[in-house]
């Protein structure tokens, strides 16, 4: 029992350890899936900043070539207006109406003046943004573009100023100025041929900032993205934020912020942007747009090559915060993670709700198999009682109780059969039935083990046997004994050794043999007594003719002839006593017969001071038997009544139908003295009474019941002396019989109508 | 009218009884014998008018008898006298051709009515008889 407890809670323990294996499991393959799918989230972060960048780039690349092109045309513009011989000549009516015109066109460019200085230095020739023409004079001889114009070299090539804010007219700008030398050089109507001489420097001064936001201003990455650009010193001449404008790219980030380290933007710009190269890259700022925070942006850069003049070149640059690549990462990510999170949850609660269930489950089983453990540990005690309880039962039976299989083997057996055998030395068991009867008696049995080998049912017989050549009887019942597959396997006898009871049986037989035959004797016997007392009474009959009827002799005749009419009556009882079963049974109606009988006894019951109740059920149906006989009967429990009730007494006489409805019933119920216990056993034998000599033959009780046997009725009695209770005193016989059948009634309707021919 | 009657009965007292009876009360003249097997050879000699026999006798019982008898007197009425005495031994000996069965013990009067029935029977018969015959002739 231990045992298999130990063996259960191992086995539980293992299921258990396994459940908890394969959960640690799962958790660190969701924990893996999960460090897994933010792994490829920041993957994806990267390569989408990447892809992100690279469109900055083009956004970069886009704006520089935009700023180039607008370069390129102010540049072409400047050529363009310097081939004018109204400047060339500073024909006087015109040259204000030229430069207007070039002017209104390099405006949305940011050019805000065009300037003509003459040869000599000292005149400049102006038209400015406003579309005002004015002449001024001035020392400009000095100056740097005037120098450079000066060069012979330097003809057809156009000069560009520093980018600087202190420039006198536009204070506070960033201007710059592309100068070109002026030749005489065209020609027209005014001036037919050329000088080639030098006429002045004719430049323009432009708004760097203007020119370069109408570049970049439009330009947006992502939602908030934005360009700025420097030039080839690091200034700022384009930022959103106007007060970067004009300042240096290296410092003004720090003065704004000075917490925040900005060497990865400087790095960029000094190594890559100021280098004139292109590239993406990222760095930590403080801010975009209005928000103000650290955070990390992405940078594309492209340096700006006007194609004319290619000794500067400037860098635009366009930023976005990762913020916002993230961002947009983010909430898919999120999503993902909710999606993921919420499969992962789900599977961790079901994988707790499966385990839970599992170890509720295991529980329950447990207490299952600790109370079938418990119910079986019971039963068992119970079997082992019961066991001990038929064995005991087995053991102290006074019957022979033994297995044997199907050749008649004994396989096991009680003491009582061990006792039965005790002539035998040996151990009974493994012995067969050959050893123990008699040939014959044992292939008597044999044949009947066989039998309920293969009828598989219960024999009941009764047979002789020999034992050690004595000769027993018994009464045995084979049963057979079956396995778990239902398969007979031996066989359980039980005999009981009858002997003594067949020997008693068949002394009865002998005993019924015998009074029948003394039946049939007596019978013969009356018969022959006929003779005698017909002689006695004839004879006394003809002497009482013949002697003096008052004589002495006469009595005596009288008395010889009434003793004669005894002998007669006793073989009348005897012969209807002894009278074989007629043929022809009749039948009666039980109430009519009754009342036949009261009336014959009417007077009796008056002058014994007997009381009469009748409690006669009506209707009933007719019974076997022939009236007369009945009456017969009725007459002999009435009469033995009234001999009961000398002092008087009640008399009940009833009649009903038995329960099932197949007999009739008829009680006497007297309340005489009872009949004493020894003689309870002998009222229905012949000649057995009570009264005195002459006053009954001993025959009527026996007569009754062989008529009402006759017809296969019953009469019994129940009886207390007046010795044993004197107020339940009396006794009650009770008659019953068979209701008539359809067919003996027909019989009875019969003989009826034959009746009067006989 | 005296008559002849012949009683047979195996038992002699029973023969003196009958005798007694029947010679004290009536007129009739009583011939008896204790031999059935003698009974038929004195019906054929003697001018018998009833045969009073009793029914369980040695050599010959009643019903033997009364077939006997039969063969060699066909009016002879036959009283049978038996100490069985049922209904059905009565049916019995009547269908074989008794003319009436008493039972032992019986009462003197009971034989003396059945002699005078059975004589009065045996001549209105022989009457009958006689009468057809007569008719017959003429």
């Amino acid at each position: 029992m231990k045992k298999e407890k130990t063996y259960f809670s191992e086995k539980y323990y293992n299921i258990r350890r396994t459940i908890i294996l394969a959960g640690i499991l799962v958790m660190v393959l969701l924990v893996v899936a999960f460090c897994l799918s933010m792994f490829s989230a920041g993957q994806m972060k990267e390569i989408i900043s990447e892809d992100f960048n690279r469109q900055q780039l083009v956004l970069a690349k886009y704006a520089a070539n935009r700023m180039e092109n607008s370069l390129d045309f102010i540049k072409r513009e400047l050529s363009l207006l310097n081939l004018s011989p109204s400047i060339q000549y500073l024909e006087k009516v015109s040259w204000a109406s030229r430069m207007n015109t070039t002017l209104s066109a390099v405006k949305d460019n940011g050019v805000l003046e065009i300037r003509f200085i003459d040869h000599k230095g000292r005149t400049a020739y102006i038209v400015d943004e406003r579309g005002m023409s004015h002449v001024i004079q001035g020392r400009f001889a000095d100056t740097d573009y005037y120098k450079w114009a000066s060069l012979k070299k330097n003809k057809n090539r156009i000069y560009a100023g520093e980018i600087t804010r202190e420039n006198e007219e536009y204070t506070g700008q960033l201007v710059m100025c592309l100068a070109i030398a002026t030749y005489e050089q065209s020609v027209d109507e005014a001036y037919p041929v050329a000088t080639g001489n030098l006429s002045g420097v004719l430049f323009f001064t432009i708004d760097v900032t203007r020119l370069v936001e109408n570049a970049v201003k439009s330009i947006k990455s992502g939602k908030t993205g934005y360009a700025w650009v420097i030039d080839n010193k690091g200034m700022f001449l384009y930022h959103p934020h106007r007060e970067f404008i004009g300042e240096d790219a290296f410092n003004v980030r720090a003065m704004r912020k000075s917490k925040i380290s900005f060497s990865q933007i400087n790095m960029i710009q000094k190594e890559k942007m100021l280098e004139g190269k292109e590239g993406t890259g990222r760095y930590t700022s403080g801010w975009h747009g209005g928000i103000e925070t650290e955070m990390k942006k992405l940078i594309a850069y492209a340096p700006i090559h006007p194609r004319t003049h290619s000794q500067f070149f400037w860098s635009v640059a366009v930023v976005a915060p990762l913020s916002e690549v993230e961002d947009a990462v983010h909430s898919v990510f999120i999503r993902q993670f909710y999606i993921q999170g919420s499969i992962f949850l789900a599977i961790i609660l079901g994988g707790v709700y499966i385990i839970s269930f599992e170890r509720r489950w295991s529980k329950t089983l447990e207490a299952e198999v600790m109370k079938k453990t418990q119910d079986l540990k019971n039963s068992l005690e119970e079997l082992k009682k019961s066991e001990e309880q038929y064995k005991t039962l087995v053991e102290s039976a006074e019957d022979l109780i033994f297995t044997v299989d199907e050749e008649g083997n004994i396989l096991s057996m009680n003491r009582c059969t061990a006792n039965f055998f005790r002539d035998f030395p040996d151990d009974l068991i493994g012995k067969t039935f050959r050893d123990l009867f008699s040939e014959e008696s044992a292939e008597l049995q044999l044949r009947i083990i066989r039998k309920v080998f293969n009828t598989e049912k219960n024999v009941n017989v009764k047979y002789p046997v020999e034992v050690g050549n004595r000769e027993y009887w018994f009464s045995s019942n084979f049963a057979p004994l079956k396995d778990e597959e239902g398969k007979v396997f031996a066989v359980l006898g039980i005999s009981r050794d009858i002997t003594k009871g067949k020997k008693l049986e068949e002394e009865q037989m002998y005993n019924t043999e015998k009074l029948a035959s003394l039946g049939n004797l007596s019978a013969g016997v009356a018969h022959e007594l006929n003779n005698p007392v017909a002689l006695i009474l004839g004879f006394s009959d003809i002497l009482l003719e013949k002697v003096e009827p008052d004589s002495k002799s006469h009595e005596i005749v009288k008395t010889i002839e009434r003793q004669a009419l005894n002998c007669k009556r006793i073989v009348e009882s005897i012969l209807s006593y002894a009278r074989h079963p007629e043929a022809i049974e009749y039948s009666a109606d039980v109430n009519e017969n009754i009342e036949k009988v009261i009336s014959v006894v009417k007077n009796i019951l008056v002058t014994e001071k007997i009381t009469l109740e009748k409690r006669l059920t009506k209707d009933l149906p007719k019974v076997r038997g022939d009236s007369g006989h009945l009456q017969q009967v009725f007459m002999n429990f009435v009469t033995n009544a009234f001999s009961a009730m000398k002092e008087g007494g009640v008399l009940t006489v009833s009649t009903n139908l038995n329960s099932a409805g197949n007999k009739v019933e008829i009680l006497f119920k007297d309340t005489g003295h009872g009949i004493k216990r020894e003689y309870r056993n002998k009222i229905f034998e012949a000649f057995f009474t009570t009264k005195k000599v002459g006053e009954g033959t001993g025959l009527g009780l026996s007569v009754s019941y062989g008529i009402i046997n006759k017809y296969n009725g019953d009469i019994s009695f129940e009886t207390v002396a007046e010795e044993e209770d004197m107020e339940r005193k009396g006794t009650t016989f009770k008659v019953s019989l068979p209701v008539a059948s359809l067919d003996s009634e027909h019989q009875t309707d019969q003989a009826q109508r034959l009746a009067p021919r006989i | 009218m005296a008559a002849q009657i012949l009683v047979v009965d195996d038992e002699l007292d029973m023969l003196a009884l009958l005798a007694m009876i029947i010679g004290e009360k009536t007129e009739h003249k009583v011939t008896t014998t204790n031999n059935a097997l003698e009974v038929p050879e004195l019906i054929k000699t003697g001018d018998y008018n009833l045969l009073i026999s009793d029914l369980k006798m040695p050599g010959m019982d009643g019903v033997e008898l009364i077939a006997e008898i039969r063969k060699i007197d066909k009016h002879i009425p036959i009283l049978i006298i038996t100490a069985y005495g049922s209904v059905e031994s009565a049916e019995e000996v009547i269908r074989k051709g008794a003319y009436d069965c008493i039972t032992k013990p019986f009462r003197k009067e009971q034989i003396l009515i059945s002699i005078d029935r059975a004589l009065e029977w045996q001549q209105m018969k022989k009457e009958l008889r006689q009468l057809k015959e007569k008719t017959v002739k003429r």
